[in-house]
């Protein structure tokens, strides 16, 4: 989980701290753009590749870490 | 990569164009030439307690931490071929000059700062920029901003305006001291790294894959003397999909601007918050709803979109210009709900996204081979849409920020013939949509008909997301 949110502090500065329930819209302030080099960058970090449609169902930082990382 | 001795002495290193300032070059030479078509002129202005000695402090500051205010243009020649190519100056011209228009009408100000952006650059070897204190009635003061669009776009000038506000703030009320910017050198240099790798020829595979197995699209006009008919009779193909829309002929432009309510920009942004959903793809399913209104419900809509191409801190905050141009082509069937066709469009936009740092004009030259158009000029676009994302503007108070102001002054001239810009007012975040339309094309009446088409779509679908497609065009249907 840690990687993931040291991942999206490249591509964001939010206010505030986040953890895996924070909104990756909202809390995280990514635009869509920003979560789509975010997802591409996390694949090429994690050797997976995941297709983008998955987004959709990610609203939270914990959900997007779903897409990586198994438990 | 070669070296250039500037008349200082100075030894600097050039490097070529990147492929988003490649395509706003070759646009604008191929469609606006000898206009000021790459000028941008943007005012930000507030009421405060003025300190222009700290805001003239601040701009000096912020040209100083901002790269691109160094970027120059030159040509050289390259395997006998002279091209433009870029460099950084080891230093810029920081020149702030202090204009008082407090005494006369802000028609006539605005009218002389709009002469000043449409002003012609001379941008070989030049600083491409303009930095100027303006006092304007009623204890409004601020800043007007003149640059050059291979130096920055409309991302980079306001970041660059944050990192402004933010350093007056700093210096005024002892604000913490805004974060410092990115080296456009590094944000050139991945550009260039992009050129030669692996994602490249995975972009340019997608591509041409994409456009080897897709149907092909259709035009939607936004004139409702629909000319892909006209083009359907003139070449005698009752078949023909697209049309021939680009010229250089007649680069004359005018804006016809809308103000969307605070109450209705709030409703389609409590909606956007509420259930996670992306703001320009509400606004562009607005748009493309209101072109299958015009266009007998047509379920095929394509326009262009603008990406600014700013994901990592780096992209946002290293100035220059990153637009890259794409056609946004959605299907969507009546019976999807607005809430399903939101997602549709977000999907749509989000697979252009992962392929969109391949060059646009090398996109657009795979699909009308594809397509076999045979011609650049051919269209299936209607049109270019862009969406602002607000920035948050560092402010001194509610009270200020409630006064802040941001004015486009236009050049009055557009490399194409329509473009549909929306952008969040300073004062109070509600929607501003722009279009900014060709004169000799006499769009103006349609667009005035378009117009609320796109907000009555919108607000519909904001005040039931569960509303069909099928049931918005009814209610959005054409007398």
């Amino acid at each position: 989980m840690d990687k993931i949110i040291e991942t999206i502090l490249e591509f964001v500065e939010p206010d505030g701290e986040i953890t895996p329930e924070s909104n990756l819209r909202t809390d995280c302030g990514l635009s869509s753009f920003d979560s789509v080099c975010l997802l591409e960058r996390l694949c090429e970090d994690f050797d997976k590749d995941v297709d983008e449609k998955a987004l959709r169902s990610c609203r939270t930082v914990g959900d997007l870490a779903a897409l990586f990382i198994s438990d | 990569m070669s070296q250039k001795t500037l008349s200082s002495g100075a030894v600097v290193e050039t490097y070529p164009l990147t492929q988003a300032q490649r395509f706003m070059f070759f646009v604008a030479n191929s469609y606006g030439k000898d206009s000021p078509v790459l000028n941008i002129g943007t005012g930000y202005y507030w009421v405060d307690d003025f300190r222009p000695d700290l805001l003239r402090e601040a701009l000096e500051e912020a040209m100083r931490r901002c790269d691109t205010i160094r970027l120059r243009f030159c040509w050289e020649k390259i395997k006998g071929v002279t091209q433009l190519v870029q460099y950084l100056a080891p230093e810029s011209e920081i020149e702030v000059e202090e204009f008082d228009f407090s005494d006369i009408p802000r028609e006539e100000s605005f009218r002389i700062m709009k002469g000043w952006t449409k002003e012609l650059i001379d941008m070989i070897d030049k600083p491409l920029h303009t930095v100027r204190i303006i006092r304007l009635p009623e204890g409004r003061n601020g800043m007007y901003l003149k640059f050059h669009h291979l130096a920055f776009d409309g991302y980079s000038t306001k970041v660059f305006i944050c990192d402004v506000m933010g350093i007056y703030l700093a210096k005024k009320c002892g604000a913490p001291y805004p974060k410092p910017m990115k080296p456009y050198y590094d944000a050139m240099m991945e550009e260039f790294a992009y050129l030669d790798s692996e994602e490249r020829k995975k972009d340019r595979e997608y591509w041409m894959k994409t456009f080897s197995t897709d149907s092909e699209p259709i035009f939607n006009d936004y004139l409702l003397d629909n000319r892909l008919e006209k083009a359907r009779k003139e070449s005698g193909d009752p078949n023909r999909r697209y049309i021939s829309l680009f010229e250089g002929e007649h680069p004359e432009s005018e804006t016809l601007i809308y103000e969307v309510s605070k109450e209705d920009s709030d409703k389609i942004m409590e909606l956007c918050r509420e259930k996670s959903l992306s703001i320009p793809c509400v606004l562009m399913l607005g748009l493309r709803t209101a072109l299958s209104a015009f266009n007998k419900n047509q379920t095929d809509v394509s326009f262009k979109f603008m990406i600014n191409r700013r994901g990592s801190i780096l992209q946002k905050k290293s100035g220059g210009n990153r637009w890259h141009f794409y056609t946004l082509r959605t299907n969507i069937e009546p019976d999807l709900t607005f809430r399903e066709a939101v997602d549709a469009v977000e999907d749509a936009q989000r697979t252009v996204f992962r392929h969109c740092n391949f060059a646009t004009l090398e996109m657009y030259q795979i699909k009308h081979m594809a397509m076999k158009t045979g011609d650049i000029n051919h269209t299936y676009d209607t049109m270019t849409f862009s969406y602002h994302a607000p920035l948050e503007v560092p402010a001194e108070s509610d009270e200020v920020r409630s006064t802040m102001e941001g004015v486009w002054y236009n050049n009055d001239f557009s490399a194409q013939n329509l473009y549909l810009t929306v952008k969040h007012r300073a004062g109070d975040n509600g929607f501003e949509f722009i279009f900014e339309y060709r004169t000799f094309e006499d769009s103006r009446a349609d667009l005035e008909i378009l117009y609320p088409k796109i907000v009555e779509a919108i607000m519909t679908g904001v005040e039931n997301p569960d509303v069909t497609v099928g049931e918005i065009l009814e209610k959005i249907k054409l007398d």
